[in-house]
């Protein structure tokens, strides 16, 4: 019991101080000269800075449009796919390609798509007779599109993921049979009757993805406008601007993003709401087809068809770019390939793949302790399982950039000089419900009699939990294990604050150098990060098939 | 009268003496940097310099066995906003920054903001050796703001124009030029993004030129006519917003990324800081052995950029050990290369013994450099004031 008190203050001290550091100076507190001003000039200040209304509204606008593009294409997908073999493949390999690292996948679609990127001299000049790359917007633009393009990237597989685990449940494809007994065609069940019942389970996800992208920092910084950039950048200037005296603002600031997260949350809820009862209605009245439903769905699955295309060729242009020695406009190859550029950068490259690495580890290895911990707690108090669960998820939809700035000036306050812990805690932060998610279901579905009975049999708590229970829950904590190293890998704004600009990941570095760096040195960064969790799920994927006989093969070599 | 001199000689060294128990001497100085690790917060986004900082740290390691680290930025802003965020928090000692590379804005903030320590530079050896602080207003006037010893001298900048000559044959050498050069060749123009420092510069750069008086740009802003003397600047950018690059809807990020739309040959003029940039650039096989740099006609703006350490820095005395190499004749001509930077030397040529002379005058000049007699007229940075009003300026008109 003990231990659970102390992880739950483990993971919300931080939020409570941080949310206390950001709200002192929204009040008018001036860090510096530790004066108070008036708390009406610090919000009347905020909202004479030239660049707020349109900042807003780009946010709100990249923010909601992305959110319901990647729901949109993400149902439809598994709506055409998940009685398919090749659904169950894409269930599959969803969770490997969520695992790529969004910043990664973000400086390959700005490769990609820039005036000057693949997509342009696959066209050029024989078709456009562009010699020079044209002078179009075609990324940062001020409507946000690239930027939308991105974010519906990085969340539709996400999805997906969480969708196919709901279609896979009973009362869906008893559904799916029935009416299809009943005349009507799979995808208007999809259409009609099923988004209710794929809305209740989907509305935490929702909510999480739709509070990510309207605060999202990293991939606003590659693909997102500048003048002005998206609310969340817009702030991360203002807290680090030198002119000191915007601490304020940026507080009060960050405080008026997260009343944008709640308020967009809760008009979501509403508009769900009268769209859901507008579809009941629809089904009661029986008709069997709905063109404009169905071809919107088709429409939908062709998008997302093409937006996991986009992803490939993203991708895939990152170690193109990696070992091109010299590659102008409109050539589509390199004119000539060499490893120089991977020579002359191998030294920080393997330094910062070692950081990315020990982070992960360090962040997944005390996330699957205090998961396993409060697993057990929940399955013994079994009326708060929904409660920790909930209290767990809150790191996910709060935005970061407001308590992880408090959390900045806190951490000072207490002299922790630690980079490397620090940034390993914050990563934790948000490493911890993404694997007590992906535990939950396994360890509270674990046939307790096994445990019981090997109990009985041989009197060690401690070494049966290890043992037997724990062993024969290996497939699900060897795939929790590679989705919070995953996580820990995308981390941008934590390592940032965390590691007082002294530690330096994969993540950080691509980020930095994504839109001003050489794009030779960029790409293979982004490279390096991006497989790197792809190996990590390879080896979870493989690890827990060999461990037993692996072992078997060590413990009794001439057996 | 004999009596009177030897009397006066004694009381000078008395005083030299207590100087001495004031000042520590720089013998005590090594002894303590000894085994002492500075975090250098640097700007860490050009691999050249980056490298030239590693060389620094091999250097000062053998030699005086102090590790150095180098602390990337992507803005030196950021690294101001710790220190700050330390004083907030009452960490006066154990800071997480121990020499910053800085000048400007960043320097004003700091000094004025109490963050600093010192005056230190002109204690160290090679600054009374071989800097001559009244061979250029930069060295004692960081973008007017008096720099009293609170940084020591590092490099020094001149804005370059870079263009190609296999598309450009004769680039615009005036602003006036630019906008009519922009106006024939719709998208091909642009600058980087205030209040980026070379993008403010670029604004600075512009009024200089446009202005009925440019001597009113000394002076501080609060004290001039702002909209008046600013008027020919918004209208000149007014009218090139819209043919500049992707119609003035955004901005480069740096003089890398410059760089790099030239190589694509999205835009056709880049900007720099660095002299050498473009040298070093085809160098690494970064832009065509065909781009070459050009100054403006009427001059470019120039300055000084130098090394500080904060107030609560736990490495002052390994930090001051890395100042005063820096200031070496041999880390100078280095980084004078421009296959290694490019950066100018802060020292005086003629304060330099012979062998020393000798190395500066066998440094190879990049095929796309400009001598120092061809980067012609330096001008003055404005009053300090001033870039955050023009950049309060551009915010409003073209930031939102």
């Amino acid at each position: 019991m003990a231990g659970f008190i102390g992880v739950l203050l483990l993971a919300f001290t931080p939020f409570a101080v941080g949310m206390i550091s950001i709200l002192l100076p929204a009040l008018g507190w001036q860090p510096l000269t530790n004066t108070w001003v008036d708390t009406q000039h610090v919000w009347l200040e905020l909202w004479q800075q030239p660049e707020l209304v349109n900042a807003l509204l780009r946010t709100l606008v990249s923010g909601v449009v992305a959110t319901l593009l990647a729901l949109v294409c993400a149902y439809a997908l598994v709506a055409k796919l998940s009685q398919t073999q090749f659904g169950h493949w894409l269930g599959a390999v969803a969770a490997p390609l969520l695992s790529i690292p969004h910043s990664a996948a973000a400086i390959g679609l700005a490769f990609l798509l820039a005036p000057s990127g693949w997509l342009f001299r696959l066209v050029s000049p024989w078709l456009t007779d562009w010699q020079r790359p044209p002078n179009l917007i075609t990324i940062q633009d001020p409507y946000t599109l690239s930027l939308i393009l991105a974010l519906v990237l990085k969340e539709m597989p996400y999805l997906v993921f969480v969708m196919m685990a709901i279609a896979r449940q009973d009362k869906i494809r008893q559904l799916l049979t029935t009416s299809q007994q009943l005349g009507y065609p799979p995808l208007i069940t999809w259409g009609k009757l099923l988004p209710t019942l794929f809305y209740r389970e989907l509305r935490l996800p929702i909510f999480i993805v739709l509070s990510f992208n309207l605060t999202v920092v990293d991939v606003a910084q590659i693909l997102g406008p500048d003048t002005p950039p998206t609310f969340a950048v817009l702030l991360l200037h203002w807290f680090q601007d030198p002119a000191i005296d915007r601490i304020p603002i940026a507080s009060a600031g960050a405080l008026l993003l997260l009343a944008l997260v709640a308020a967009v949350s809760i008009g979501w809820e509403l508009c769900a709401r009268s769209l859901l009862s507008y579809l009941k209605n629809l089904t009661l009245t029986g008709s069997r087809q709905q063109p404009l439903l169905e071809w919107g769905l088709r429409f939908a699955y062709l998008l997302s068809l093409l937006l996991l295309a986009l992803a490939f060729l993203a991708l895939l242009v990152l170690p193109i770019w990696g070992f091109a020695q010299r590659w102008r406009f409109p050539d589509l190859w390199p004119q000539s390939w060499s490893f120089d550029t991977f020579w002359r950068i191998q030294q920080p490259l393997l330094e910062l793949t070692a950081n990315t690495f020990m982070l992960g580890v360090t962040s997944v290895m005390l996330a699957l302790l205090a998961s396993l911990l409060l697993l057990e707690v929940s399955r013994i108090l079994t009326r708060y399982t929904s409660l920790i669960m909930i209290l767990f998820y809150l790191p996910l939809v709060l935005p970061q950039i407001g308590f992880l700035f408090g959390i900045h000036i806190s951490l000072i306050v207490i002299e922790l000089h630690h980079p490397f812990w620090t940034t390993a805690y914050l990563h934790w932060l948000y490493v911890l419900p993404y694997v007590l998610l992906t535990l939950k279901g396994p360890y509270l579905a674990f046939n307790q009699n096994y445990l019981d009975e090997a109990i009985r049999l041989r009197p060690h708590p401690l070494r049966n939990y290890l043992g037997i229970k724990l062993a024969m829950l290996k497939p699900a904590l060897f795939t929790a294990t590679a989705i919070g190293f995953a996580v820990s890998v995308a981390q941008y704004l934590p390592t940032l604050i965390g590691g007082e600009g002294r530690l330096s990941t994969l993540t950080t570095e691509a980020v930095a150098q994504a839109v001003a760096g050489d794009r030779k040195r960029v790409g293979l960064v982004a490279m390096t990060q991006a497989l790197l969790p792809l190996l990590a799920f390879l080896l979870a994927a493989l690890l827990p098939r060999i461990w037993t006989p692996l072992r078997l093969r060590l413990k009794y070599p001439h057996a | 009268m004999k009596k009177l001199a030897i009397a006066l000689v004694a009381a000078m060294s008395t005083y030299a003496m207590a100087e001495n128990a004031n000042h520590p001497s720089w013998s005590d100085t090594l002894m303590k940097a000894k085994g002492q690790t500075v975090y250098w917060n640097a700007w860490g986004g050009a691999d050249n310099i980056n490298d030239y900082i590693q060389w620094v740290a091999d250097r000062v390691e053998d030699e005086y066995q102090v590790q150095l680290e180098h602390v990337k930025l992507t803005d030196t802003a950021h690294a101001v906003s710790r220190v700050l965020a330390e004083k907030v928090a009452g960490q006066n000692d154990n800071g997480s920054v121990d020499l910053i590379w800085i000048n400007g804005e960043n320097f004003r903030a700091m000094k004025e903001g109490g963050l600093l320590f010192g005056p230190f530079a002109e204690t160290l050896p090679n600054y009374q050796t071989y800097v001559t602080a009244s061979a250029r207003q930069s060295l004692t006037q960081d973008f007017g703001t008096p720099v009293e010893g609170m940084e020591s001298p590092w490099g020094m900048a001149q804005v370059v124009f870079m263009y190609d000559t296999a598309t450009l044959y004769e680039p615009p050498k005036s602003m006036h030029a630019l906008l009519d050069y922009a106006k024939q060749h719709p998208g091909r123009v642009t600058y980087p993004r205030p209040p980026q420092f070379l993008g403010s510069t670029f604004l600075k750069q512009a009024l200089s030129e446009l202005t009925d008086d440019p001597s009113k740009l000394q002076q501080p802003v609060a004290s001039q006519d702002f909209d008046q003397i600013t008027a020919p600047l918004w209208a000149f950018l007014d009218e090139l917003h819209p043919v500049a690059w992707r119609s003035g809807t955004t901005f480069p990020g740096s003089s890398e990324e410059m760089m790099r739309l030239l190589d694509d040959q999205e835009i056709d003029i880049a900007l720099s800081f660095d002299v050498s940039a473009a040298s070093v650039q085809i160098a690494q096989g970064n832009l065509p052995d065909t781009v070459r740099t050009y100054v403006l006609d009427g001059g470019t703006i120039g300055n000084t950029h130098f090394v500080a350490i904060p107030f609560n820095s736990s490495a002052k005395e390994g930090a001051q050990v890395v100042a005063n190499f820096l200031l070496s004749p041999e880390a100078q001509a280095y980084k004078q290369e421009p296959t290694v930077w490019g950066d100018l030397s802060v020292l005086d040529y003629h304060k330099l013994e012979p062998k020393d002379q000798a190395r500066f005058d066998n440094i190879p000049k990049g095929i796309a450099t400009l001598s120092l007699g061809e980067l012609g007229t330096t001008l003055p940075e404005p009053h300090v004031s001033w870039m955050e009003a023009l950049e309060q300026g551009w915010r409003e008109r073209y930031a939102n």
